[in-house]
């Protein structure tokens, strides 16, 4: 941020908010200069733990402050980047140009609850946890249940187009918004609502990474708690035996909440983290991260980092061992008694006329108990060079096996590389890849990082896919936003400059200047 | 003017697919009015439009995409012969030889088409192997798909889809600098904002839609039909959205008041269903898997019997399903005698108690019927009986009180929307005077 811009913005922004509620310390400067991006975690790992911290950090509790912190940054030319929880995956909370960093965390309150609409109203620096358990208090659910549900924030989730692991039944999150409250790139306060004329503004929003403006409350679909959770394992030869029956299924009318098929390294990880075979006795411990992610590092290591000599060896027998363990399905049903049951039955019978081995209902509750065990751990992997990703993406049921195939093939040539396929919906699947890789030299992991990334991306776009399914693009994908919209990226450009005349709002992400 | 364009336009689609005549200018305009171009053309392919409109961007003129045989509206304008005639010369574009089906892929039951195919047109195509766009109104399938995205339709709702626009996964379509676009279809994406919402809805004024990919499903292959009498309109209605709210994926369900239920399912020298003087019908189709099928009839029978609903048998269930399917459903959209109006779930009792006081107040008589319920909302159909004047009294004054309910059709961000289209359309070429309404 140029100096000029810089002097005084403190004491500028203390007329929108409460000087306590404004810093520019070194520390708060340190914590907010990154999100949880693997690439950054691979700097992190060298020392480099502030890649790009902003100038201030701002903590308001209202929309009308909000608005006054915008204004003054439209006055100034500063970049406003807002912030959630900074889980984010892909950068895109990195304050590259400087500026103010807009933590919404204290604007957490719930607003308003209509059982009759099935419709709730918090405010968006709300965390996910909280918001879930004011709803579930009062007799609901939003459904949205994304694995970093403890540490990611409404406003985050509509900002990157979040997926929860009941997405199949609830949808995403832009199936569930129905109204939200924005404050633009100029500062003006707006609500979207259900527009009957014109552009549908809720999905502009969404998805909108904090390019476009702040949301600072939305108002989303809710529906009744659940009076059942019926989950049930499933083993399948091959990936696309599992797929099929998913698909057969879903275009039947059922709608499980919970779909998930682990390709045949990704089952046997899950597999790895059990202290027994997960094959359906009860007692025995189903799927789990525990210790698998340990097998998995050093299968990477030695794979990434030649030196580390026996590990290559037990790499070598980790994959005989892979090519005998089958797929697992991990599917449930939740919501009403009655039609769970009935969708249940209907949905075994389609399973099992497609090759499906029932193994009961311990790995699907094993992996409901642990949903939310894995991603925490992941760190670790960076310790020892070694990087992991994910990399999520979407095409529809004609495509998912070619994009699959394309995906495996173009990533594995740099890394170690498995997926399962969840988020399921009748006309496509989203397939949510994970790769391992490293070097002992940062610059040397840096470039197999983003290798992984460019021929991964390619091939996905290449089969038809999409560039992301939910993780958004931040500045990770950034560069694949052409290729991914086409002549379309005019649309947004010309949104942006509509929206965010001053171009103070988040920039460099999403593609946009 | 006219002839220039004509001569240049015919350079791009041929002479046979462009005319200046005044019959075919006519067929665009509301009887009674004059027709809101001078030049229409028929082009072949997304491609050819974007020519025409270079032409008429070389000639100062302007571009209305627009459908034939209403002789009412242009594509997604707001109100019938609202299209407001532009004060230079205009080329009508008609999507009408844009009718093949592209693409129908049986995998992912995703169907891509021309703009220019009606929905029935399509349909037909679907039906032959085993597919349908889902159980829409019929007056859905009228209209070529084009004008069914340009404008956003809450009444045009299935009770799994809701509005229809929600079953279309991508467009193709020319902007205003001659680019054609092609959103990317998939299920979901994560790759920054919607950019086809912008298309969808946007009447002609950011795009003109040349084709679209939508969702279909597979026809069902069973179907419960069921009907229960009700003391009261609300609550046949509170039981149906009770089945929503429980989660039951209802394929369609409706509640007549007793003189609707009489008129449309007693018919034929049947008996009309046996229902209370001041109450209510509610019918309702569950389709899919026949145990899932039953299950849902099930959950619908306990939510009919706790919100003191009497079980009447199949028969007025299947009358309706029969006429639903047969011809066209509720009254129809030219009729002056009947309104639809769609509202939230939440809204539809206060607004069905409103019509029903502001007929009375106007002395007419109505019937009215809850439909194309969905968990988002549904429609409150209006007929208005007895004279003359007191329909047309009470049709103002329903109105009106709709209007109190659930407000005038609006953009929230109108002046973002006017920008947008400033930035994208500078010359003002695309559909003039388009999405100009009043913000919400
Ligand atoms: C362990 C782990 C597991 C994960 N699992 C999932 C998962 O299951 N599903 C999933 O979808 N994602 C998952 N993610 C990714 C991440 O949690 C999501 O992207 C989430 O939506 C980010 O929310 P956040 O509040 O942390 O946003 P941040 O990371 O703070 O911000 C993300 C983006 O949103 C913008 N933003 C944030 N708040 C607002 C606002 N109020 N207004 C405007 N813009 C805003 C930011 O500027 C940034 O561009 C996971 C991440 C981790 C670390």
């Amino acid at each position: 941020m140029p100096p000029a811009a810089k002097a005084g913005l403190v004491d500028a922004l203390a007329q929108a908010l409460d000087r306590t509620r404004i810093s520019s310390a070194a520390c708060d400067r340190t914590a907010y200069a990154r999100d949880l991006w693997p690439r950054g975690l691979i700097g992190v790992a060298h020392g480099d733990v502030a890649p790009s911290p902003p100038d201030v950090v701002v903590w308001p509790e209202t929309t009308a402050e909000v608005a006054a912190i915008v204004k003054v940054a439209v006055a100034r030319g500063v970049p406003v980047v807002p912030f959630g929880a900074g889980s984010g995956v892909t950068g895109a909370t990195w304050p590259t140009h400087g500026g103010i960093m807009l933590d919404l965390k204290r604007m957490n309150r719930f607003v308003a609850l209509d059982g009759d609409a099935l419709t709730a109203t918090f405010e968006c620096g709300i965390v996910g946890e909280h918001l879930e358990h004011e709803l579930v208090r009062r007799g609901y659910t939003m459904g949205h249940f994304p694995s970093s549900i403890f540490c990611s924030t409404l406003g985050g989730w509509l900002a990157a187009r979040s997926a929860g692991q009941a997405s199949t039944r609830y949808g995403k999150i832009e199936d569930m918004v129905q109204g939200l409250e924005v404050v633009t790139g100029s500062g003006q306060v707006v609500r979207t609502g259900t527009s009957t004329v014109g552009p549908d503004w809720n999905q502009i929003f969404v998805g909108s990474e904090g390019t476009l403006g702040v949301i600072t409350e939305a108002t989303v679909r809710i529906a009744r708690a659940p009076e059942v959770q019926l989950m049930r394992g499933w083993e399948f030869a091959r990936p696309s035996a599992g797929l099929e029956a998913i698909r057969r299924l879903l275009q039947r009318g059922l709608r499980p909440a919970f779909v998930r098929l682990y390709d045949e390294i990704d089952t046997f990880i899950a597999h790895l983290g059990t202290s027994g075979p997960w094959r359906g006795r009860a007692g025995r411990r189903a799927p789990g991260p525990d210790g698998a992610l340990d097998e998995l590092r050093r299968a990477a290591l030695s794979l990434a980092i030649p030196h580390v000599g026996p590990l290559a060896r037990a790499a070598l027998g980790l994959f005989d061992r892979v090519s005998r363990s089958g797929c697992l399905l991990v599917l449930g049903y939740e919501g009403d008694r009655a039609l769970c049951t009935a969708e249940e039955q209907v949905g075994n019978a389609e399973l099992v006329r497609a090759g499906g081995r029932d193994l009961g209902p311990a790995p699907g509750l094993r992996w409901l108990e642990h949903r939310y065990d894995i991603s925490y751990k992941q760190s670790k992997v960076f310790h020892d060079g070694a990087f992991v990703d994910t990399m999520e993406v979407a095409t529809t049921w004609e495509h998912l096996l070619e994009m699959y195939e394309a995906v495996k093939r173009a990533v594995g040539r740099h890394a170690m590389v498995m997926a399962h396929f969840s988020h399921a919906y009748p006309e496509g699947c989203s397939i949510y890849f994970t790769f391992v890789g490293g070097s002992s030299s940062r610059r040397e992991a840096e470039r197999i990082y983003d290798a992984c990334w460019r021929d991964g991306l390619h091939a996905a776009l290449g089969a038809s896919g999409t560039v992301s399914h939910h993780h958004g693009i931040g500045l990770s994908k950034a560069g694949f936003m052409q290729e991914h919209h086409g002549e379309l990226m005019a649309m947004l450009r010309a949104l942006k400059r509509v929206l965010d005349p001053a171009g103070i709002m988040n920039p460099g992400k999403l593609g946009l200047p | 003017m006219s002839e220039l364009l004509q001569r240049l336009v015919a350079t791009v689609v041929g002479p046979q697919h462009v005319s200046t005549a005044a019959a075919d200018l006519a067929d665009y305009a509301p009887a009674g009015t004059p027709p809101p171009g001078d030049v229409v053309v028929w082009p072949a392919s997304a491609g050819e439009i974007a020519q025409v409109l270079e032409v008429a961007k070389g000639n100062g003129a302007a571009l209305l995409a627009v459908r034939r045989g209403t002789r009412r509206r242009a594509v997604g304008s707001t109100r019938p012969g609202s299209a407001p005639r532009p004060a230079r010369p205009t080329v009508l574009v008609d999507q009408r030889r844009m009718t093949s089906v592209l693409h129908l892929d049986e995998t992912s039951l995703v169907a891509h088409a021309q703009a220019g195919i009606t929905g029935r047109a399509l349909e037909e195509v679907l039906g032959r192997r085993g597919l349908t766009l889902g159980y829409f109104p019929l007056e859905a399938f009228a209209l070529p798909l084009g004008a069914l995205l340009a404008r956003r339709r809450p009444e045009l709702a299935a009770a799994r889809v809701g509005p229809i626009h929600g079953a279309c996964l991508g467009v193709s379509a020319v902007l205003a600098d001659g680019l054609v676009v092609h959103s990317r279809v998939a299920p979901r994406h994560a790759a920054g904002p919607d950019l086809l919402q912008l298309l969808l809805g946007c009447e002609g004024g950011l795009g003109i839609i040349t084709a679209a990919v939508l969702r279909v499903r597979r026809i069902p292959e069973s179907r419960t039909l069921s009907a229960f009498a009700y003391p009261t309109v609300p609550g046949a209605l509170e039981a149906g959205v009770e089945c929503l709210r429980r989660g039951a994926r209802l394929a369609a369900l409706r509640v007549y008041d007793a003189a609707d239920a009489a008129r449309c399912l007693g018919d034929g020298g049947a008996e009309g269903p046996d229902v209370p003087a001041a109450g209510a019908l509610l019918v309702c189709c569950c389709a899919g898997p026949t145990e899932l099928a039953a299950a849902e009839a099930r959950v619908l029978a306990d939510a009919a019997k706790a919100f003191g609903g009497s079980d009447v048998g199949a028969a007025p269930a299947e009358h309706w399903w029969r006429r639903r399917t047969d011809s066209e459903e509720g009254p129809a959209a030219k009729d002056p005698d009947a309104l639809v109006l769609p509202a939230p779930l939440p809204a539809l009792a206060p607004l069905h108690a409103a019509v029903v006081s502001a007929s009375t107040a106007a002395h007419a008589r109505c019937r009215v019927s809850i439909a194309r319920l969905h968990r988002g909302g549904g429609c409150v159909l209006v007929t208005l009986e007895g004279d003359k004047r007191s329909r047309e009294r009470a049709h103002d004054r329903i109105l009106e009180a709709a209007a109190t309910i659930v407000g005038e059709p609006c953009d929230p961000l109108r002046e973002a929307t006017a920008a947008l289209r400033a930035v994208l359309d500078p010359g003002d070429i695309m559909s003039p005077g388009s999405l100009a309404v009043a913000p919400c």
